[in-house]
């Protein structure tokens, strides 16, 4: 995970489920037809809303 | 004396709160299950204190209603102990609420909860030197098997007026420490004494928390200001967000300190999570499981509907023939009986089972994964992922539902979601669908309706969202393990629920029935029928159904009760065609909730919005009680 360009309150909510620049997730999953996807990061599971996820900038590392 | 249990969602604290206080606080394995703050007076070891289960939250500044309510809380409140519950499997994450509530200077004790799910991961923890480390006593729990509890509280009460000492050992980078001592001193120079320590308070501001500068006054939010662009240009980032990173990385550190990872235990969780949130293979999964659910539902109902009603029915007639036919005696045991029966043959069946399968998916853990899959759809009709919850509870009980609302952070959203709440059909409409369309026209068609149903909430969330344009914020939902529940827990859970139709509901549908009973042997209902027989004209109904609906607005599952006591017999379709059964229950589905909901309602989007609401409701239940009126008997050929 690079960064996250959305806005404040966004930041924070992923912050509080320990997404935050440094981290790293783990894409586990993503629905079809533009829905969300749920990532891994540290041992919780976060769905993310596909708009959300856009927002989420990462270095893929495998 | 107050006791709050404060932890992040879903960590376990109402089941820690009901394990001491009875099954008082609904609980389930979705983050936000507790919306509300929930008390009870305990005594414990010897001391009265009032338990407080507070909404769960990851850190003290709130995102949702649900959130600020417990933040208020804990600032304005006198706690005498914080139990900060804390997932064990998801320990460096906690912590990070561990070192906030540590600066706030609260007598303090740390619950280890699912000690057994850490274990599992591969995660050891020494909770003797988390305790040193921490300056707070540390308890390990397992709180669904009730390890541990005892001994929690045992502690917990030696800590009450305990001094705790200040959490010398939270220390931040320099210029971010800098910033916070300068912020303490403006502060403390203030003339105003403040219950909460300086250096939390300090801290608060660097995060420009609304809540903590209408306390400190001018100096200090002007002072804020000027600091938080400091570190902001030093930075390079928001205060907000560099606070946030000192903490988590203290987190971090305390998290090394005293847990050793090693590897996790094979789950069998995670192939099973791996089918049920599959692109495709979820889907699938998700019909099976709702189509299952209705089946199972409606087996057992169905049985049980038969065993109880055949031997009621025995009891009404021997009763009936002690008195002479015809006089008020007779009108009085034969509307009694009606209640008693809708009761006990007619609700209970299809309740229990129904209760018993959504406390099920509820405690398992299904519903974040129904948003997740959902996600995608509900974006399109302007909705996102985490509106689902509400509405899955909505089959529930809508008053829960539509306090579940408070787990959404904009107020649109609230709005839109408490409406497709109450327009699912709840646990006692649902017994009206079952009693009645699959009872009688089988559960093929009350599948259909159960179908047709959710085609409505799903174009009326696109409508409604049309009215109320707005950019929804997408979906940030944690999505929780799955857990096996106890047998026990989901006893305590269905009980909680039809505890409400027993003592409430039931004795209101005796009531009613007596009325209704008293109303027809001296023609009052007449009366009321004449009034509401526009409406039943144009759905095509039996005018003598008219009341039927009113007490519906009461109690829905009162409608059905009264169905019978209106036509004079329980066997409906001897005197109601197919046509009218159905149009009968979609018309109950959808128009004006309950009472309860309408009160539920109002507290959650205020009385304009609700009138509104109503409003919406009825119209869409005329139109599509007609419209299944001129249609139906097309497809049935009579």
């Amino acid at each position: 995970m690079v960064q996250i360009v959305a806005g404040q309150s966004a930041t924070r909510q992923l912050a509080q489920l320990g997404i935050c620049a440094g981290t790293r997730l783990k894409v586990r999953r993503s629905a079809p037809m533009g829905g969300a996807i749920l990532v891994d990061s540290g041992g919780s599971m976060v769905a993310i809303g596909r708009g959300m996820a856009r927002k989420v900038g990462v270095r893929i590392l495998e | 004396m107050k006791i709050a249990l404060v932890g992040q969602p879903n960590c376990g604290k109402s089941t820690i709160f009901n394990s001491v206080a009875g099954y008082r606080a609904a609980t389930g394995n979705f983050p936000g299950t507790t919306v509300r703050l929930a008390w009870s007076t305990v005594r414990l070891n010897g001391v009265v204190a009032e338990l407080v289960d507070v909404p769960g939250i990851y850190s003290l500044t709130s995102n949702n209603p649900a959130e600020s309510a417990a933040k208020k809380f804990l600032l304005n409140e006198n706690i005498s102990l914080i139990i900060n519950v804390l997932d064990a499997s998801l320990l460096s994450r906690s912590l990070e609420l561990t070192l906030e509530l540590r600066e706030m200077g609260i007598p303090m004790i740390v619950c280890l909860n699912m000690m057994d799910e850490a274990e599992r991961r591969g995660v050891r923890i020494s909770s003797q030197e988390l305790s040193a480390l921490l300056e707070l006593p540390v308890v390990e729990t397992i709180g669904y098997r009730g390890v541990g509890v005892r001994e929690l509280f045992r502690q917990g009460t030696r800590q009450i007026n305990q001094p705790l000492r200040p959490a010398e050992f939270i220390r931040w980078h320099r210029d971010v420490e800098t910033s916070v001592e300068q912020m303490q001193g403006v502060i403390e120079s203030n003339a105003h004494a403040h219950r909460l320590p300086s250096r939390f308070l300090a801290i608060k501001l660097l995060e420009n928390d609304d809540d903590i500068f209408r306390e400190t006054g001018p100096e200090a939010s002007d002072t804020a200001v000027r600091l938080r662009a400091q570190l902001e240009t030093t930075r390079g980032r928001p205060a907000e967000s560099v606070i946030m990173s000192e903490r988590h990385d203290r987190a971090m550190r305390l998290f090394e300190q005293t847990a050793t990872v090693t590897r996790p235990h094979r789950d069998p969780r995670a192939t099973l999570d791996s089918l049920l949130t599959h692109p495709l293979w979820g889907y699938v999964f998700l019909a099976v499981i709702l189509v299952g659910f209705f089946w199972a539902v409606f087996g057992f109902g169905s049985m049980l509907e038969n065993a109880i009603s055949g031997r009621l029915d025995l009891l009404t007639t021997y009763l009936l023939a002690q008195v002479p036919k015809g006089g008020l005696k007779h009108a009085l045991i034969a509307s009694l009986m009606d209640g008693v029966q809708g009761g006990a043959g007619i609700v209970l069946p299809y309740l229990v089972p129904f209760l018993f399968g959504l406390a099920f998916l509820e405690d398992v853990g299904y519903l974040p994964r129904v948003a997740y899959l959902m996600d995608g759809l509900l974006h399109r009709i302007g909705l996102h992922g985490t509106s689902m919850l509400p509405i899955i509870l909505g089959y529930g009980c809508s008053v829960p539902a539509c306090m579940a609302t408070r787990i959404l952070p904009s107020r649109r959203d609230r709005f839109l979601a408490s409406v497709l709440a109450t327009l699912v059909p709840c646990s006692a409409r649902s017994t009206v669908i079952f009693a009645l369309v699959a009872f009688y026209l089988g559960p093929m068609w009350a599948l259909g309706i159960f179908c047709f149903n959710a085609l409505v909430v799903i174009f009326s969330g696109w409508l409604l969202a049309r009215v109320w344009p707005e950019i929804s914020a997408g979906m940030i939902l944690e999505v929780p393990r799955y857990q096996w529940p106890t047998f026990r827990m989901l006893t305590g859970k269905v009980w909680l629920r039809l505890r409400e139709f027993v003592i409430l509901s039931w004795p209101l549908l005796i009531a009613g029935s007596l009325v209704l009973g008293l109303g027809a042997y001296w023609n009052f209902d007449h009366y009321a029928n004449v009034a509401l027989s526009p409406l039943t004209l144009i759905l095509g109904l039996p005018v003598v159904l008219g009341t039927t609906l009113v007490f519906g607005v009461l109690r829905k599952e009162l409608a059905l009760i009264m169905l019978a006591q209106a036509l004079g017999t329980t066997s409906v379709a001897t005197v109601l065609t197919a046509t009218q059964i159905v149009v009968f229950t979609i018309f109950i589905t959808f128009y004006i909730p309950c009472l309860a909901t309408l009160v539920a309602l109002v507290k959650e989007i205020g009385k304009k919005m609700t009138a509104l609401a109503a409003a919406y409701t009825f119209v869409l239940a005329t139109l599509m009680g007609v419209a299944a009126r001129l249609v139906l008997p097309l497809i049935l050929g009579r």
